[in-house]
């Protein structure tokens, strides 16, 4: 053996590598997710308040991989990893469970792209993402996440994935989550769809 | 320009590579639109005291899920900075801890669901927000750099205490303590932020 590589492999067993422990000492007490909504500014008096934070829909579009609130059905396929051929407004069903002319289309979770919140936890096979829209193009991206044998709760899945909207807030992108039988659901909504919005997703429905 | 490098070729082509460069680009075309000149550059004062943000945190028992709410409030002019923190209101009137428990209303759906994270013994029981304290949800930044949460789950439904501190481990130390002592449980299921943020 060379001097030189000797040195080497000197300086190397003195590193601080090997100075400190292998790992830290693993932890098995759980970890809660705590969710954090942009913040409130108050005035001095704490009488009136504003947000704290200047968001607007490039903040979504950030998120989205550039998808907004209002763009068309075509539009919003050709941001898909694997657009659908020829889709057009007259041919997307409807989306019976909501008031007026609501159309839709949807693409299994892990065919979004951007969209999938570059999830780590599990979400089961049938789960998708469903596109909603109105005249006005697109009011809702509805995450539906379904428990299966190889995913036996999607708790875990919604929340990474409300976790990447709730610090965007309400006023450009309106974020809930709930459970529906086994289905774990995130609504992305746009704030302007006025009373599509408190209409949520039954397993009758889309 | 010294008088060496306008001699002989090198020097003439040194002098119009020159002339290129100092007087020609400037005027070459229009200035680009997008270089955002209008927008001026953000500078960001590392120094300065962190101002006042009252946090609170809320539970939605419906997916037991918690957030955080944070308010700022802002300084008066006579304030002054204790350790580079700007002191926080000593009385936080209810309107505040109701806007925290808003930021919680709209995203599960129904206010009946959100309630402050700091929880009574028997809560499990009757998950109401009356079985909640609005004070001890709490963290000022003026004292205190992180809130913490401690729970333990009775059956799907975490019961939690809140705590403050100025690490994340003091602060979960902090809830761990006050929810034992209140719940007579093992609380192992924590959860911590800084006070401050973004």
């Amino acid at each position: 053996m060379g001097l030189r590589r000797t040195a080497i492999l000197l300086m190397l067993a003195a590193s601080p590598a090997y100075a400190q422990p292998a790992s830290a000492p693993a932890t098995a007490e759980p970890v809660k997710r705590i969710f954090v909504p942009p913040p409130v500014q108050w005035d001095n008096a704490m009488s009136s308040f504003r947000s704290a934070l200047q968001q607007t829909a490039m903040d979504l579009a950030n998120l989205t991989g550039g998808i907004v609130f209002g763009m068309s059905p075509g539009n919003v396929n050709a941001h898909l990893p694997e657009p659908y051929a020829g889709l057009s407004w007259t041919a997307l069903p409807l989306a019976s469970e909501y008031p007026g002319e609501v159309r839709y289309f949807g693409a299994a979770i892990d065919r979004v792209g951007t969209l999938r919140m570059n999830l780590t936890a599990c979400t089961g096979k049938a789960s998708y993402l469903v596109f909603l829209f109105n005249s006005n193009g697109l009011f809702r991206l509805s995450y539906r996440l379904s428990a299966d044998r190889t995913c036996p709760d999607t708790a875990e899945a919604a929340r990474e994935i409300f976790a990447r909207y709730v610090p965007i807030g309400q006023s450009v992108a309106m974020s809930v989550r709930y459970q529906t039988g086994k289905t774990q659901v995130v609504d992305v909504t746009d704030p302007a769809a006025g009373y599509l919005i408190p209409t949520r997703w039954g397993r009758g429905g889309t | 320009m010294p008088q060496i490098f306008c001699r002989g070729r090198f020097g003439r082509l040194v002098s119009a590579f020159a002339l290129i460069l100092f007087s020609g680009a400037v005027r070459a075309g229009p200035i680009p639109f997008d270089l955002h000149l209008d927008v001026p550059p953000i500078v960001a004062d590392s120094q300065a005291p962190v101002g006042c943000t009252v946090t609170y945190l809320i539970a939605d028992t419906a997916n037991n899920d918690l957030f955080a709410g944070r308010m700022r409030i802002a300084s008066a002019e006579t304030d002054q900075p204790v350790n580079n923190r700007m002191p926080c209101p000593a009385e936080v009137p209810p309107r505040i801890g109701l806007r925290a428990l808003d930021m919680c209303t709209s995203r599960a759906g129904e206010a009946k669901f959100c309630v402050f994270a700091d929880m009574s013994r028997g809560f499990e029981s009757e998950p109401d927000i009356h079985n909640t304290s609005e004070i001890a949800s709490r963290c000022s930044s003026d004292k205190f750099s992180h809130i913490a949460a401690a729970c333990w789950m009775a059956g799907r439904l975490s019961v939690c205490d809140v705590g403050c501190g100025n690490s994340p481990a003091e602060a979960v130390a902090q809830a761990r303590s006050r929810c034992e002592d209140k719940q007579q449980h093992s609380c192992p299921v924590t959860a911590a932020v800084p006070v401050s943020g973004p």
